[in-house]
């Protein structure tokens, strides 16, 4: 064996500081070789040294915390900011942290209710803004002040995109829950986005009153449709990607999203 | 300035446990999920690290792997090497990632100062043995180094590194050749000295 020869084989051993007995063989008798070894095998010794340095954001800390903890939807939830409160507003905040999800799923149910009152001629009425105040969950905060946000509408157009909000919020969260939350949470999920929808999106759609013009409106109801479509696509790609258990929630999701989107182009087109 | 804490290779697993931990994964059971993430969170970072240079963008692709090994679980195959399985995916989502950054013109930041991979304790010729090899090794082709990396700091078999890589064996051990070439040609001779008894 010629030089080249062992030098190549060294560096091509899974390990250059375990040598064959060949090429060891070869090295004993050969100065230039066994330098060449010496130097792959400090150079490994070297690389497998590189030191790292430390992730910045604890983000493993984070997922193994969330993988841990027995209630993943209450996730993103903070602490409460004070402590040792007994005010209503404080137990009412503690009641919904402990119960947010039921707490959103109530909020959503009252959001459709209010907007089936939407063309209802009475000026908006002012919000306590300490109903509001008290909620410290994410998703629980969104629903709620979609309820805020419906309640103060001034017109059915801004009624209708409160709806369409609330119904592409839901599917976000959905779809964020979809790796990490159980299978029964996203089903709940699953549930609203379709009441949210099917009884609210949809019937509102075909009761817009008859002074909005028919270029209003079908703009109005062509974007909320094409917000629609992209749920769907979404939670289709991601029912794709997500657990087994996950997958059901998202399809009816998907599907809740596609028929409520074809509903929409029909009622922008005029053919409800 | 304070210096963060580094991170070392850790030492082979045992395989009795995580055989139990995927198992139990497999069923349902995150906490199982979340001691394979406490096993393999650090050594896929530290990849992932040398990969992108970048420990921000080498944190999120290592959550993301995690995220996508948890919802595919299921489908890994009981006795195969989960490691492996591990690192592909986290492969699969470097090359992504590569893709979408040459799509909007971004180049991955290098944040490998050369300060950055020394060691306080080390001695100033350990800490210019350490600068050289690192920038070498940053400048080799990147499906050199991921070779490399996996077969030196993973001790990956080069069967298993192929495996990662999705490629053939014979690929992965020409890829690693490869990579000690290029390596041993620019790192200057007086920094690897022929002297130093490495040799097993």
């Amino acid at each position: 064996m010629n030089c080249d020869a062992v030098q190549n084989l060294i560096l091509a051993l899974p390990d250059p500081r375990e040598l064959t007995p060949e090429l060891r063989e070869h090295t004993r008798g050969c100065a230039a070789c066994a330098g060449f070894a010496r130097r792959a095998a400090k150079l490994e010794t070297v690389l497998a040294a590189l030191p790292v340095p430390a992730a910045p954001e604890g983000k493993k800390a984070d997922l193994l915390d969330d993988l841990t903890r027995p209630d993943p939807m209450m996730l993103p939830m903070p602490a409460a900011r004070r402590s040792g409160g007994n005010g209503v507003a404080e137990r009412a905040a503690r009641f919904l942290r402990r119960n947010a999800g039921a707490a959103a799923g109530l909020a959503a149910a009252a959001l459709i209710a209010v907007g089936g009152l939407w063309f209802a001629t009475r000026p908006p009425k002012p919000i306590p803004d300490e109903l509001a105040k008290v909620q410290k969950h994410p998703l629980l905060d969104k629903v709620v002040a979609r309820d805020v946000q419906l309640a103060r509408a001034a017109s059915p157009t801004q009624k209708l995109e409160a709806l369409g909000g609330m119904a592409e919020e839901l599917a976000g969260e959905a779809r964020g829950m979809a790796r990490l939350a159980p299978g029964a949470e996203l089903r709940q999920m699953a549930g609203w986005y379709e009441k949210v929808v099917r009884d609210g999106l949809v019937p509102q759609s075909a009761k817009l009153p008859p002074h909005v013009p028919a270029a209003e409106k079908a703009a109005l109801l062509q974007t909320i449709a094409t917000k629609l479509d992209a749920d769907a696509a979404a939670a289709d790609k991601l029912s794709g990607e997500a657990p087994q258990d996950a997958q059901p929630a998202l399809k009816r999701i998907a599907d809740a999203a596609r028929d409520g989107g074809q509903k929409l182009r029909a009622a922008a087109r005029g053919g409800n | 300035m304070t210096r963060e804490p580094e991170l070392s290779a850790s030492p082979p697993e045992p395989a009795g446990e995580e055989a139990e931990w995927i198992t139990a994964a497999q069923a349902g059971d995150r906490g199982a999920f979340a001691r394979l993430v406490d096993r393999y969170w650090d050594r896929l970072y530290r990849w992932l690290y040398h990969m992108t240079r970048d420990r921000h963008a080498a944190e999120d692709l290592a959550q993301e792997t995690f995220l996508r090994a948890l919802a595919a679980v299921k489908s890994f195959r009981a006795g195969t090497n989960f490691r492996a399985w591990l690192f592909r995916i986290g492969h699969n989502n470097f090359v992504n990632q590569k893709r979408s950054e040459r799509r909007t013109k971004h180049q991955l930041p290098d944040d490998t100062p050369a300060h950055d991979v020394t060691t306080a304790e080390g001695t100033a010729e350990n800490r210019e043995v350490l600068e050289v090899v690192a920038r070498a090794v940053s400048d080799l082709p990147p499906d050199f180094r991921s070779a490399l990396m996996l077969r030196v700091d993973e001790g990956l078999s080069f069967r298993d590194v192929a495996k990662v890589l999705g490629t053939t064996e014979e690929t992965a051990r020409w890829r690693v050749f490869k990579a000690r070439q290029k390596l041993m040609k620019v790192i200057p001779p007086e920094l690897l000295p022929a002297g130093a008894g490495d040799e097993g």
